[in-house]
């Protein structure tokens, strides 16, 4: 208040026209404190445009007052709504829906083709062809571990004795690292198994006469064997861990009474020997069955033989088998079947 | 952001142009700027954010007014609704008249109706500030009006 009477003579707050031009707005308001209010009604009173510029602020805040009961549509407010979201805005700003039909179908349909040969283009079709072919090989296999034990067991009991002449020179060194391989064995007097040279000096002793006839072992050759297990042992060497393969086969001849002992004389003029049980070609069925191991070399000059005989090209299939062969000897199964047609002929 | 805010923002733009086609356009893009403005601004300050976007989008949009402006454009429906028998004539002669700073103030605090504090801090002015440019454009508003009522009567 002490403010206020500096500032007035009278100590009235008196307000000229243009200071109450400007409170115009907050006087119509009702925003004035009541001394500055009581000023403008005087002003008001003494100054006549200031009751029109009133008049227009009245009238201006009813007009705003009305604006605010505009209505916006509510498909617009939905449309802002979706403004933010790029691919509704997007999808309106491409207008699908006005498309024609047939244009739509014809873009959908060169969509997918364009996807589909994407697809098939990227797609590694070795490497899916390898598995699938893998998925079979091992279904096969897992038919060979089933049957394989038995005749396993009986082809080490049947070629035991008889192997009082190696097959191959390789075949016994393999033996015999599989020999050194297990040195645990050997130490306990129950789980121990013969060496490889013990073997076949004991079969040599026990059943010669079960044997047929069959050249002697040369001592020489022996010892060199026996050497080799020595060193085998000596040297300790883990054999490495592989896996065997068998090769089978199967071919069809018209006239197989004839040719298949061709076929068992040819196997041994190639270096062939029997493997398992029974001799080569054993009657097995209508047809004959070989089962005999030989040195790689050979495999062409046998392919082209079967071939010859059958007429055609030879499917020979190479399995994984947990008979471990040395290197250069393979061991194969060949089955060799009539023609029916050839059989049904008189 | 709600119904209440997107009504907001319509209803600043339609009342900033008097252009049903301009005032589409300013709010698309006005609420896309505010959406984002939004979400990471605090929720006390929604007001304020939505008023200076819509402040930012008009002075954009005022400059590209003339480019714009379609002369064949005819809207295919009718998106803003003013209250029946209510001249917009008076409104014309202040977006013709007035100060666009004026007029937008205005539209903010007397039509979509925020607080004159969320109005002054997004246009970066006093309340005081404000107060005189709501005056100027509400006098303006009214002059516009009192000089048709004359006229008429005489």
């Amino acid at each position: 208040m002490k403010n206020f009477e500096v500032w007035s003579k009278r100590n009235r707050r008196v307000i000229t026209e243009f200071i109450a031009s400007e409170l115009v707005y907050d006087f119509v308001s009702e925003r004035l404190d009541h001394e500055r209010r009581t000023a403008m009604v005087e002003a008001v009173e003494k100054y006549p445009s200031l009751s029109v510029q009133i008049d227009s602020v009245l009238f201006g805040l009813e007009y705003t007052r009305q604006l605010q009961k505009t209505e916006v549509s509510k498909k617009f407010l939905a449309e802002l709504e979706d403004s933010s979201n790029y691919l509704k805005v997007f999808r309106r700003q491409l207008r699908i829906n006005d498309w024609s039909p047939a244009f739509r179908v014809g873009l959908e349909v060169f969509s997918v083709i364009t996807a589909v040969g994407l697809i098939s283009f990227f797609t590694p079709w070795n490497y899916v062809i390898s598995r699938l072919n893998w998925d079979q090989n091992k279904n096969v296999t897992i038919s060979e571990i089933a049957k394989r034990p038995t005749e396993a067991v009986e082809d080490t009991l049947a070629v035991a004795p008889n192997e009082d002449k190696p097959l191959f020179e390789d075949e016994k060194t393999v033996v015999a690292a599989d020999s050194a391989k297990k040195p645990k064995d050997e130490e306990s007097p129950k789980q121990s198994q013969p060496t490889p040279t013990q073997t076949v000096a004991a079969s040599a002793e026990v059943a010669p006469s079960a044997v047929p006839p069959v050249p002697p072992v040369s001592p020489p050759k022996t010892e060199t064997t026996t050497a080799e297990a020595t060193n085998a042992s000596k040297t300790e060497k883990p054999a490495p861990a592989t896996t065997g393969f068998i090769y089978r086969g199967k071919i069809k001849v018209s006239n197989i009474e004839a040719t298949s002992p061709k076929i068992k004389d040819r196997i041994e003029e190639l270096g062939g020997r029997k493997a398992g049980e029974v001799e080569l070609g054993w009657q097995k069925g209508e047809g004959n069955y070989f089962h005999f191991t030989m040195p790689e070399k050979s495999y062409p000059e046998l392919i082209k033989l079967l071939e010859d005989y059958s007429g055609k090209k030879v499917n020979i299939s190479k399995d994984k088998h947990q008979r471990v062969m040395p290197d250069g000897i393979i061991r194969l199964i060949l089955e060799v079947e009539p023609v029916k047609d050839a059989q049904s002929s008189p | 952001m709600d119904e209440k805010d997107l009504h907001a923002i319509a209803l600043f733009f339609y009342y900033a142009f008097l252009n049903d086609w301009m005032a589409r356009l300013a709010c698309l893009e006005a609420v896309k700027l505010a959406e984002r403005r939004v979400k990471t601004a605090e929720p006390s300050s929604k007001e304020t954010q939505i008023a200076r976007v819509c402040y930012e989008v008009f002075e954009i949009y005022k400059k590209k007014q003339r480019h714009l402006s379609p002369k064949d454009h005819q809207q295919a429906e009718m998106i803003w609704k003013s209250p029946e028998e209510l001249p917009l004539a008076p409104w014309r002669d202040l977006l013709k008249k007035g100060a666009d700073e004026e007029v937008a103030c205005l539209i903010l605090a007397h039509i979509v109706n925020f607080s004159e504090n969320s109005v002054a801090e997004a246009l970066g002015l006093t309340v005081g500030s404000l107060r005189y440019r709501l005056g100027r454009a509400l006098k303006l508003l009214g002059a516009g009006h009192l000089t048709n009522f004359k006229e008429t009567t005489v």
